[in-house]
């Protein structure tokens, strides 16, 4: 990845969500546990575009999968994550965490 | 639509948008998470997400096109650049020749302008957010009326408690629409109630704002005097305090515990106007299974389908007649899905024939701009020529070509969005407000949606054909000849043949829809209603039951109010009347010695209360026999007054008066007839527009506590206005008056959303009109250019001026022609799938389907005849100069 290239926050849950469904990671089930875990409602097409920016940078590689019934025998585009994509979520994760560190909210969330 | 399948347009667009590279796996993506939805929640949510899913899946399929498209595989950087230099291009060749941009750009801006306002109210209906949780679950339960056709009648609170044993629904909730007095600190205010026979908010799963909702012992008579506000009222008048809860109001004059506010989401819809929730026990209609009032909605059981509910609840409803033929004869039971029950009948029809209309509005656009622009590719052709031997390829020619019409449309879209906007404005100002729909209708995200939409994909309609023959045009030959020829002659000259019989056709349409349409509203605008309602004042007035308990106190308000009102000077008579005339339904009644056989043969009229000053104050003729009189009291024998139409339907050919009738069952007593007058209500359906059978009744007779004052004056009558409301106050400083309208006012807004649906169809067939004029114009200027060459030359060798017009004029005429029959028929058609729907219109009227032809036709003609002439005054030596 290029120095000074962040991950931007959608790149980041759709990447973490590639990670957590490890080798069923592909567009409806992507969308469907980001749903699961934001409370977002997301569209299918905004994943793929995000994966597809993934995809030209490196941080993902896509392959073909078979075709199921309920898909109108359609088949499945898996998404893995690359290391320059681990490497990312890392960066992005440390990032976050430096500029939280010593940071007080008080409960209304105004800093104190 | 196929079961369990998504919806296969939505499907269709999304494929066509997205690149190779994703377009399996994405449509397939859709059409698991489809399946797995209706699996989990049905197939109408699913369908909700997978239309959500599309629409949203747009902007990044575009995208994804984009990036992925074969044009920008060299270089990313290179379509950028490309795409700004075409629009470069584009701009300056519109400013070359700015009359076309202008023309183009305004028609299309018209064409989705008017699209836009359409589709804005469309939209409610489709994409509105439901109130309820899990709307799905949520059904409305109607009654069809056989001797009406309508099929949205309420229900009755009887009705309502038999229906209740079913199977089918967990809750079933009655709601009454009503108003009371509401006197505390403040002076007294009229606000909106909502009558609920149960607790509505636990039956669509709203969670109260604060508070709770109606307990079930909450609702029978004697319970409890509870009230739940409004969330909107509650804010406004106690600015959301929380102390509210446990707070006493003084509702219709007793005394009521504030329990609940309920949820903001129950402003919906008409439900907006309630500012307050009471239990329905506190109702007057309890007993009557014929007072028809309450709209019944009620939750599912889980995993109950809509079909079946129905099955169950259309054979309670069959039940249920043969139970009580006298006052459900005529009616059934249905159910009908929330989104369904929100759209009336008649609504759904006259929004397909928009819909309708506005699409023909679109194509006649887009086959205006293709036309323009197929013979500025002609006079262009020349310059893609060169261009293309200069090295550009053939799709960078069709690119460039339909960048420019996206310029085109793209601006198009812009000012059609202001005009929609100022449309929706006009439809609120025309309907004064009355019409909920259009003032809920707004330029939303959807509505921008389809406007983008319609914007992107007009270009193609009307640009592709131009750009593509242009590209395909012979290189060399266009090169040699001196003069770009007709756009590839006959067959160009076909195209746009087709493309002026199609505009024309489809505006005649429009136009005869229009003219049917108006000419049926203007119809019964004039009609005679049998009824002078000129310089009439009218105002509600309605008795607290709290304060006026009993009749007797009811009666002496209203003689006190009509001696008080009596004394204003500009006063020239003063009634009172149940309510004003208009169209008021008809209700079953039974007649002495005539028992009934068969239910359908029930007689039927319309019920009218009022003072003995009625008639004569708004000048309906008594035909035979008297009037009311101030003797027609509580003590004295019950009399009646019929209506010429129920004596011609009841008692033809025999005498009516004193004969006996009776309202309803045998509780009711037996009503004198004394007397024969005109008529005043009409039918709400039906195509021809007569007085329905109708019986007046004495008020002294029939105390009720809502009533309408009526005030004729001698000058304007809201000049009278103050006067009258003092005259009121008077009898009691206690009692608001409400609704003040005069009669002209009131009959207008009865009407307004007819007049404010005219108006629309009048606009799109005016636009359609003007497009057809222009599309014939340019296609025959076109053509007169073109043979400039040829018409002088057989001039210069001593063809008459005559010939020559006469010539032009065949072929503009063949044309025309062509497209007014294709036009008639549709007309047809279309007219009678509205004279089913539509009040009043009549299906082949005569002067519309003959006239709106002829006009088409003149226009045309001028159209025609102003190249023709052009043509004819072309020097011949000029002309063969050009060549």
């Amino acid at each position: 990845m290029p120095r000074g290239e962040f991950l931007g926050e959608f790149e980041q849950i759709v990447l973490l969500a590639v990670v957590r469904l490890d080798d069923s990671a592909y567009g409806i089930a992507l969308r469907d546990e980001i749903e699961l875990h934001t409370g977002r409602e997301v569209s299918v097409g905004s994943v793929y575009k995000a994966l597809d920016r993934m995809e030209k940078r490196g941080l993902v590689v896509s392959t073909l999968g078979d075709p199921t019934p309920e898909r109108g025998g359609r088949a499945k585009r898996f998404y893995s994550v690359e290391l320059p994509g681990v490497v990312a979520l890392h960066e992005s994760r440390v990032s976050l965490a430096n500029l939280w560190a010593g940071l007080d909210l008080d409960p209304d969330g105004w800093p104190s | 639509m196929r079961p369990g399948e998504p919806p296969r347009w939505a499907e269709l667009f999304l494929a066509a948008l997205l690149p190779r590279r994703y377009r399996d796996q994405h449509v397939g993506d859709l059409s698991e998470g489809y399946h797995a939805r209706e699996k989990r929640v049905g197939p109408a949510a699913a369908r909700r997400w997978y239309r959500r899913q599309v629409l949203t899946s747009l902007g990044p399929a575009l995208w994804l096109r984009v990036r992925h498209s074969h044009l920008t595989k060299a270089s990313e950087s290179g379509f950028m650049e490309q795409l700004w230099q075409d629009l470069r291009y584009g701009v300056r060749a519109m400013v070359k020749n700015p009359g076309f941009a202008i023309v183009s750009t305004t028609t299309l801006a018209l064409a989705v302008g008017v699209n836009t306002a359409i589709f804005s109210l469309v939209s409610i209906m489709a994409f509105a957010d439901l109130p309820m949780q899990d709307a799905d679950g949520v059904a409305y339960v109607w009654m069809t009326d056989a001797t009406t056709g309508q099929s949205h009648v309420y229900l009755s609170h009887q009705d309502l408690v038999d229906l209740r044993e079913n199977s089918s629904f967990e809750s079933l909730v009655g709601l009454e629409r009503g108003s009371t007095i509401l006197t505390g600190s403040d002076d007294p205010v009229r606000v909106e109630t909502g009558l609920l026979t149960g607790d509505l908010w636990a039956s669509w799963r709203l969670p109260m704002a604060i508070g709770r909702g109606f307990r079930s012992d909450e609702d029978q008579p004697g319970g409890p005097r509870v009230v739940v506000l409004a969330y909107g009222f509650w804010q406004e008048r106690y600015a959301g305090s929380l102390d509210v809860l446990d707070r006493i109001l003084r509702v219709n004059g007793r005394e009521h515990t504030v329990v609940g506010v309920a949820s903001p989401l129950m402003e919906f819809g008409d439900l907006a106007k309630i500012s307050l929730w009471l239990p329905a026990a506190e109702s007057r209609t309890g007993g009557d299974r014929a007072a028809r009032r309450l709209r019944v909605s009620g939750r599912l059981r889980p995993g109950v389908p809509i079909e079946q509910a129905n099955q169950e609840m259309a054979a309670m409803g069959e039940r249920l007649s043969v139970r009580y033929p006298e006052t459900n004869g005529p009616f059934g039971v249905h159910v009908l899905d929330v989104k369904d029950s929100l759209m009336g009948e008649s609504l759904a029809t006259i929004f397909l024939l928009m819909s309708l209309s506005v699409t023909f509005v679109l194509l006649i656009a887009c086959a205006n701009v293709a036309n323009m622009l197929l013979a500025r590719s002609t006079s262009r052709a020349r310059e893609l020529a060169v261009r293309e031997a200069l090295g550009a390829g053939r799709g960078r020619i069709v690119r460039q070509l339909l960048t420019e019409s996206l310029l085109i449309s793209v601006a198009a879209g812009l000012i059609g969005l202001a005009l929609a906007h100022g449309i929706m404005r006009l439809m609120v100002f025309i309907t004064r407000g009355q019409e909920l729909l259009f003032t809920m209708a707004t330029l939303d995200r959807e509505v921008l949606g389809f406007t983008l939409i319609v914007t992107m994909a007009a270009p193609l309609a009307f640009g592709l054909i131009p750009a593509l023959r242009a590209s395909r045009s012979d290189l060399s030959s266009t090169l040699k000849e001196g003069r770009a020829r007709g756009g590839g002659g006959r067959r160009g000259g076909r195209v746009r043949g087709f493309l002026v019989v199609s505009q024309i056709s489809l505006a005649l349409v429009l136009m005869i829809l229009a003219g049917v349409a108006a000419r049926s509203v203007m119809a019964i605008g004039t009609l005679d209603r049998g009824f002078d309602g000129s310089n009439v004042l009218s105002m509600i007035v309605e008795l607290p039951e709290g304060e006026y308990s009993d009749d007797e106190s009811v009666l002496q308000f209203f003689d006190k109010l009509l001696v008080s009102a009596s004394a204003i000077p500009d006063a020239e008579a003063v009634a009172l009347v149940n309510t004003r005339p208009g169209f008021s339904s008809e209700q079953a009644f039974e007649i002495e010695g005539k028992p009934v056989v068969d239910d359908r043969d029930q007689p039927r009229a319309a019920r009218t209360i009022a003072s003995p000053g009625y008639l004569d104050l708004l000048r309906i003729p008594l035909l035979r026999g008297r009037n009311f009189n101030a003797r027609d009291g509580r003590s004295t024998v019950g009399v009646a007054v019929v209506n010429r139409a129920a004596v011609d339907k009841y008692w033809p050919g025999e005498d009516p008066i004193g004969q006996r009738v009776r309202l309803g069952p045998e509780s009711e007593e037996w009503l004198e007839i004394v007397g024969v007058a005109g008529g005043t209500e009409f039918s709400a359906t039906g195509p021809s527009m007569a007085h329905v059978p109708q019986i007046y009744m004495p008020a002294g007779q029939r105390p009720g506590r809502s009533m309408t004052l009526m005030i004729r004056t001698r000058t304007e009558p809201t000049s009278a206005v103050t006067a009258a409301r003092s005259a009121v106050a008077f009898v009691d400083p206690n009692q608001p008056v409400d609704d003040v309208r005069t009669m002209e006012q009131y009959s207008y807004d009865m009407r307004s959303s007819d007049y404010a649906i005219i108006a629309l169809f009048v606009t799109f067939a005016l636009f359609a009109l003007a497009m057809a004029a222009m599309g014939i114009y340019g296609v025959m200027s076109y053509m007169v250019s073109e043979r400039t060459a040829e018409i002088s030359l057989r001039m210069a060798l001593g063809a008459e001026r005559a010939n020559v017009l006469r010539m032009i004029l065949y072929e503009g005429s063949r044309l025309m022609v062509l497209g007014t029959g294709v036009g008639v028929v549709g007309a047809l058609l279309m007219s009678r799938i509205m004279a089913t729907k539509v009040v009043g219109v009549s299906e082949r009227d005569p002067l519309t389907f003959i006239g709106v032809p002829v006009v088409l036709a003149l226009v045309a003609l001028i159209a025609i005849c102003v190249p023709a002439l052009r043509a004819t005054r072309v020097a011949p030596m000029q002309a063969m100069r050009s060549e």
